[in-house]
């Protein structure tokens, strides 16, 4: 039985009926529960989106005085430690890069043998 | 309705002046339409009437973002699918277990609202088995006749997917109403 043979059997009639009068109540059902205007902006929604905005400006403040800080205590930093710190960032992502690579110890070690001769 | 006329009625609605009014000219001019496509996903008349009615309420408190870039009966039709497919999400739990079918021919059958014989209902409960989203896309393509470009507009899917939908549908269904035969 394929789609004409559902048709012909079970034809394309709506067998799904309202009660009298449903869709002209309706109207007037749904007109009444709705508010009379259409976004009512009361003032506790107006508290609360000033709320919203002074939270989210307090947080920037505290995150620019955060990295502010971060900043100044790098270029503070003595010489020495900032290049140790530096090389310890070098390393790792020569680490990183060697794992995404693929490449053994083994690999490294031959490099390098092969280098010193 | 004339082309014309939606883009009035969609200018009014979009004027806070004669919105209200306007409003009330779309549950007017809608309700039938859709009315019947969710009465089809659900069956029951006081079920597609909550749904109904919360399509409008969701709709009027969301009218400030409908901006007439689609259409207004897509923009609505969106509203009263996504409702229907909450309450079938919330009315999973609620289906009996031991004969689901014969639970939803028994039930049409009882239903004051269901003007069809024991075929119709037995090819009702076939539907029904299917899942609700290619129950829906059967249903607009098998009752309503609608295009896929259409119903790939109204419910985000491509035209291909959705003719494979259609077809799988139909073979699910031939297959529900064979078996029982």
């Amino acid at each position: 039985m394929k789609e004409e043979q559902i048709i012909a059997h079970f034809g394309k009639k709506n067998p799904f009926k309202t009660p009298d009068g449903y869709f002209e109540g309706l109207t007037s059902r749904v007109m009444s529960q709705i508010p009379e205007n259409e976004v009512v902006m009361t003032p506790r929604h107006r508290s609360k989106i000033w709320m919203y905005v002074a939270a989210s400006f307090c947080g920037l403040l505290v995150l620019g005085t955060l990295i502010s800080q971060t900043v100044t205590t790098d270029s503070e930093m003595p010489m020495e430690l900032a290049q140790e710190n530096n090389q310890l960032e070098d390393s790792s992502y020569l680490e990183d890069m060697v794992d995404y690579a693929l490449i053994s110890d083994a690999m490294i070690y031959y490099e390098y043998m092969s280098d010193e001769e | 309705m004339n082309k014309f006329d939606e883009e009035k009625l969609v200018s009014d609605i979009m004027d806070p002046k004669n919105q209200r009014k306007a409003f009330e000219e779309m549950v007017s001019r809608f309700s039938p339409q859709l009315y019947a496509q969710i009465r089809r996903m659900v069956l029951d008349h006081d079920d597609a009437d909550d749904i109904l009615q919360n399509t409008y309420l969701k709709a009027w408190s969301s009218i400030s973002t409908f901006r007439g870039d689609s259409k207004l009966s897509t923009w609505l039709y969106r509203i009263a699918y996504n409702e229907t497919l909450a309450f079938l999400g919330k009315q999973k739990d609620h289906i009996p277990l031991d004969d689901p079918e014969a639970s939803v021919v028994n039930h049409l059958m009882a239903d004051e609202y269901f003007d069809g014989n024991e075929e119709e209902a037995r090819f009702q409960a076939a539907i029904q088995k299917l899942p609700p989203k290619q129950r829906q896309v059967f249903n607009l393509k098998y009752f309503e006749d609608m295009k896929y470009e259409t119903m790939s507009e109204l419910l985000g899917v491509t035209v291909g997917g959705l003719k494979a939908s259609y077809h799988l549908a139909v073979e699910k269904i031939e297959y529900f109403l064979s078996k029982e035969d």
